[in-house]
């Protein structure tokens, strides 16, 4: 809006100064050319009928000066016929120079619209490789994990028959040498402790490698995290969190699996807890936005490096000493089966939030 | 529960260190234990002595003939339980175990007294249906 009125304005003086100058010049310099210019300038600025207007105080300047000059013609109407000549070049100059510029406008935008488009979709293209890839990755990690299963199991499971015979032949000659023989058996305790260990450590790698199928239905997520977190509580007081909800009673229910998405929340909540050694405050809200729900949990802990945040969501990558590295990738997992997305934005020192967009039951879009 | 004394068990499994310790805690019982690593050979086992084994203990994954094999060779024996003890098991793999007529399905590693127990709950005899 600006820009027009100063262009007016500008074009106005121009088209003054113009008709003093030919005033002055006493018409014997050929200027009236250079009246195009403040016409045109209104036109292209201020649009149409600036053009027009500015056009035709240009064609006044002229006459004026022409009158005021007291050039003689033949007839007193000829000056007059040329202002009108003149306001109607000006006219149609005007009137195409305009259209071009509409025209000119449409192509742009229409441009911008396509780029916009393009950029969408080749964003989108490249959300999808990266989906595939992971996927296969996923797939990859899930059949090996099987498979070192297979082989690690075999032997776990000799070791743990041949334990506890070493416990039996314990138990029958303890009546001897009491005092060693309970220390075997104490012995014989962490290494069975030892066996449950790996077994556990084997459990979560099938698990990730083999998610069952989601069984999805019209969930509250309020509902979900008011149960769950309830349990969560006296781990959250051993660690000195303070937990802070805020749920949205009016959030719709998302289409998801209890369970699976409950793990994917935890695995979130772990890894903040984990990031709060000293304790601090646990945030987890939840609100809609637009069509999905949005879940965020946020930490004050010691935030994350941008290569410890680039490397987040890749399995195996863990900065714990007793982590598989598989947990935020289960995690993207789920959410991703579930048609959401997660992102985490995290500061050095101050702490993390990871936000789980999901999208909300059918016929609950409104 | 049953005493597993002088009970034959025919125990199947491709891994010599498994099945090696699985005959020492069923021998320990008192069991007659017939320990066979090369699963081919099931078939003449079973068949050469069909009233022999009380009971079939075998590995689920094996090399060219699967613990589902001997489960449905055993299964077309009478009266005689198989207990499925497998290093990759998850629900899918027990069910389809139990749905083939598996008496029970362990996941290894077990322990030795799980193990008996199993052994023991598979060689009791069936509960008596009261009459009327």
């Amino acid at each position: 809006m600006g820009s027009k009125i100063l262009a007016t304005v500008a074009a106005i003086a121009l088209a003054i100064v113009l008709g003093g100058i030919d005033y002055l010049t006493g018409r014997e310099w050929a200027i009236s050319a250079f009246y195009l210019l403040p016409t045109c300038i209104a036109a292209w600025v201020a649009g149409r009928w600036t053009g027009f207007a500015v056009g035709a105080l240009c064609a006044a300047a002229w006459l004026i000066s022409d009158l005021l000059n007291g050039a003689t013609y033949q007839s007193p109407l000829i000056p007059i016929w040329n202002g009108i000549m003149l306001f109607a070049f000006f006219l149609v100059v005007v009137w195409l120079l305009t259209a071009f510029r509409t025209s000119h406008y449409y192509l742009e935008q229409t441009v911008e619209r396509r780029t916009a488009a393009l950029r969408a979709e080749i964003e989108e293209r490249k959300r999808l490789e990266h989906a595939k890839i992971q996927a296969e990755r996923l797939a990859l990690v899930g059949s090996m994990a099987a498979q070192v299963a297979h082989e690690i199991r075999n032997p776990l499971g000799s070791i743990s028959l041949n334990l506890d015979l070493i416990g039996g032949e314990l138990n029958d000659a303890a009546n001897s040498e009491a005092r060693s023989f309970e220390e075997c058996r104490v012995l014989l305790r962490e290494m069975r402790s030892q066996v449950v260990r790996i077994h556990q450590v084997l459990q979560e790698y099938l698990q990730f490698g083999r998610m069952p199928k989601s069984e999805r239905a019209a969930l509250s997520l309020k509902g979900l995290f008011e149960e769950k977190l309830s349990f969560l509580q006296p781990l959250l007081n051993d660690k000195h969190v303070h937990l802070r909800k805020a749920f949205d009673a009016d959030l719709p229910p998302v289409d998801g699996d209890p369970e699976q998405l409950w793990e994917a929340f935890l695995n979130v909540i772990r890894n903040a807890v984990d990031a709060m050694p000293d304790g601090g405050n646990l945030t987890v809200n939840t609100k809609k936005n637009g069509t999905t729900a949005l879940v965020s949990i946020s930490d004050d802990g010691r935030g994350m490096t941008h290569e410890e945040a680039r490397n987040l969501f890749v399995p195996f990558f863990t900065t714990k000493s007793d982590g598989t590295g598989l947990g935020l990738a289960h995690t993207q997992q789920i959410v991703n089966e579930h048609g959401g997305k997660i992102d985490c934005t995290t500061s050095l020192g101050k702490g993390s939030t990871f936000s789980i967009e999901l999208p909300l039951a059918v016929g609950c879009v409104t | 529960m049953s005493n597993l004394r002088n009970k034959s068990v025919l125990v199947v499994d491709d891994d010599p260190g498994m099945l090696r310790a699985m005959t020492r805690v069923l021998s320990k019982e008192g069991m007659r234990v017939t320990g066979v690593s090369d699963p081919t050979v099931v078939v003449a086992k079973l068949m050469e002595s069909e009233s022999r084994f009380d009971l079939v203990i075998t590995d689920l994954r094996m090399p060219m003939f699967s613990g589902r094999g001997v489960l449905a060779l055993a299964s077309a024996l009478p009266k005689l339980p198989v207990i499925i003890i497998t290093a990759f098991g998850g629900p899918d793999a027990e069910a389809q175990a139990i749905q083939l007529g598996a008496f029970a399905f362990l996941e290894k590693p077990v322990a030795a007294a799980e193990l008996i127990d199993v052994v023991k709950r598979a060689l009791a005899p069936p509960p008596l249906i009261p009459e009327g």
